[in-house]
């Protein structure tokens, strides 16, 4: 009798010990691209593909032999049913879940939308908030952030060319800060000949982006649906090519900015 | 018998096994919990620190300006001196009020900037409220996270198996959460200077 207690004892004290070790997430995790985040579905292609390629490139850049760091820039929008909602979220805390920049050298750039969760096309925009990780306080200050945001996102009624536009200025706030590299780019090129004319599966960096470039882009050549046809098989069911993006393991003590347009 | 004898040592060397796996996995959580507490603590006092600097710029940028400039001055270094002394004392109930009373300064000198048609138009205005919004949600950010933490401790050493571990380790039976008062706001209600609104 006295064993089967101490059994049953040792066991409580085995599962009381167990629960609650299981790692509870608030928030949604990045999508693949990890750059870009559209939960509200706002940002158009040509956009998104401009994020995830510059972020990208600032990745790479920030990650060589004599660097060594990770720099991350992410982009992402909400649609919330009213304005108070915004108060529950806890930025940081996203921030440090989805854990942006190595060293904690990123900034997160979040979109709200208030209207029906479940018809994002008809939400409104109403605030935009800034995180900071907490190495890229020392380089990028809310005053910073403020600023840019008063050139790009507040001078244009466009709020796909005001978000390159941001993402442009931030990118050459942070090459110019903290590489004293100067980054330079034709924002009338981009409005009038990138964005128009953006064609969304032109851009592909994996084998399935190159495969749907294929199937449904009007600029895809008849010959390459054929080898594509012939080749097609063998390459799917694979596996490969899906790149994923993920977080460098920053974190930010939620140094922030919050603007409304 | 001597198989059975095996049985019986193994039995008790695994026993003893899962529950010294057991027990230091729980003092490693006593610890951690505690020493995440520390580690907000810390976030709490170095945003404080940096919210004390920005006042003193924010109070300097107002000289001339007006008339009672020194009480703002004064309200500042009042919160200073009794956020430093209760550090000394380690006495968080009296550190959160020093904090109260550095809220409360800001929100004066914030309304100062407003009834200033003058000052409301300077560059600089805009770039305060930027930096004061910054500053502000990294320190409400910082509380809240130190109080999760304390929260976390808390739970661990009253609920079971924790309160064994708290019992037998000599851990501290519970720590104060950092209490805001109701005259002070977590983030100051800031007009945004340069957005228009």
């Amino acid at each position: 009798m006295k064993a089967r207690i101490v059994f049953l004892l040792i066991i409580a004290f085995l599962v009381s010990t167990l629960i609650g070790c299981g790692d509870k997430k608030e928030y949604p995790d990045p999508t693949r691209k990890f750059y870009v985040n559209d939960f509200a579905d706002k940002l158009s292609p040509a956009v998104e593909s401009t994020i995830v390629r510059e972020a990208e490139r600032l990745f790479e850049y920030s990650t060589d032999e004599v660097t060594q760091t990770g720099i991350q820039v992410v982009f992402v929008t909400f649609t919330v049913e009213s304005e108070e909602d915004i108060a529950s979220i806890y930025l940081s805390d996203l921030y440090n879940q989805w854990e942006i920049g190595t060293d904690d050298l990123g900034i997160l750039i979040v979109y709200y939308y208030v209207g029906n969760i479940d018809d994002p096309e008809s939400s409104i925009y109403t605030v935009y908030d800034f995180v900071l990780g907490y190495s890229m306080e020392q380089y990028v200050s809310p005053v910073d952030l403020g600023n840019m945001f008063d050139e790009t996102m507040k001078v244009t009624e466009d709020e796909q060319l005001g978000t390159a536009h941001l993402l442009y200025e931030i990118l050459q706030e942070i090459y110019w800060e903290i590489y004293g590299v100067e980054f330079t780019y034709d924002l009338d090129y981009y409005a009038n000949t990138y964005l128009p004319y953006y064609d969304e599966y032109a851009e592909y960096d994996d084998i399935w982006g190159w495969i749907l470039y294929i199937i449904l882009s009007p600029s895809s050549s008849w010959w390459e649906k054929g080898i594509l046809a012939l080749i097609g098989f063998a390459i799917l069911g694979t596996g490969g090519g899906l790149a994923r993006n993920i977080g460098g393991g920053g974190r930010s003590g939620g140094m922030s900015l919050r603007r409304r347009k | 018998m001597k198989k059975t004898g095996l049985i019986i040592i193994g039995s008790i060397v695994l026993v003893f096994v899962i529950l010294s796996t057991i027990l230091i996995s729980g003092y490693n959580r006593l610890i951690e919990a505690d020493e995440n507490i520390n580690l907000e603590y810390a976030r709490i006092d170095y945003s404080l620190q940096r919210r004390y600097d920005t006042l003193t710029q924010l109070a300097n940028s107002i000289n001339g300006f007006q008339a009672h400039e020194q009480a703002y001055f004064d309200a500042i270094t009042q919160a200073r001196e009794a956020y430093a002394s209760a550090f000394a004392n380690n006495d968080i109930a009296a550190m959160a009020e020093a904090d109260n009373l550095q809220s409360i300064a800001l929100s004066n000198l914030i309304a100062a900037f407003e009834q200033n048609p003058e000052l409301k138009a300077t560059e600089a205005y805009g770039d305060y409220n930027d930096a004061v919004w910054g500053i502000e949600t990294a320190l409400s950010d910082a509380r809240r996270k130190y109080n999760e933490a304390i929260n976390e401790y808390n739970l661990l050493i009253r609920k079971f198996p924790g309160l064994i571990y708290a019992d037998m380790f000599d851990f501290e039976q519970e720590d104060d959460y950092w209490k805001v008062g109701e005259n002070a706001t977590d983030v100051p209600d800031i007009v945004f200077g340069n957005t228009g609104n």
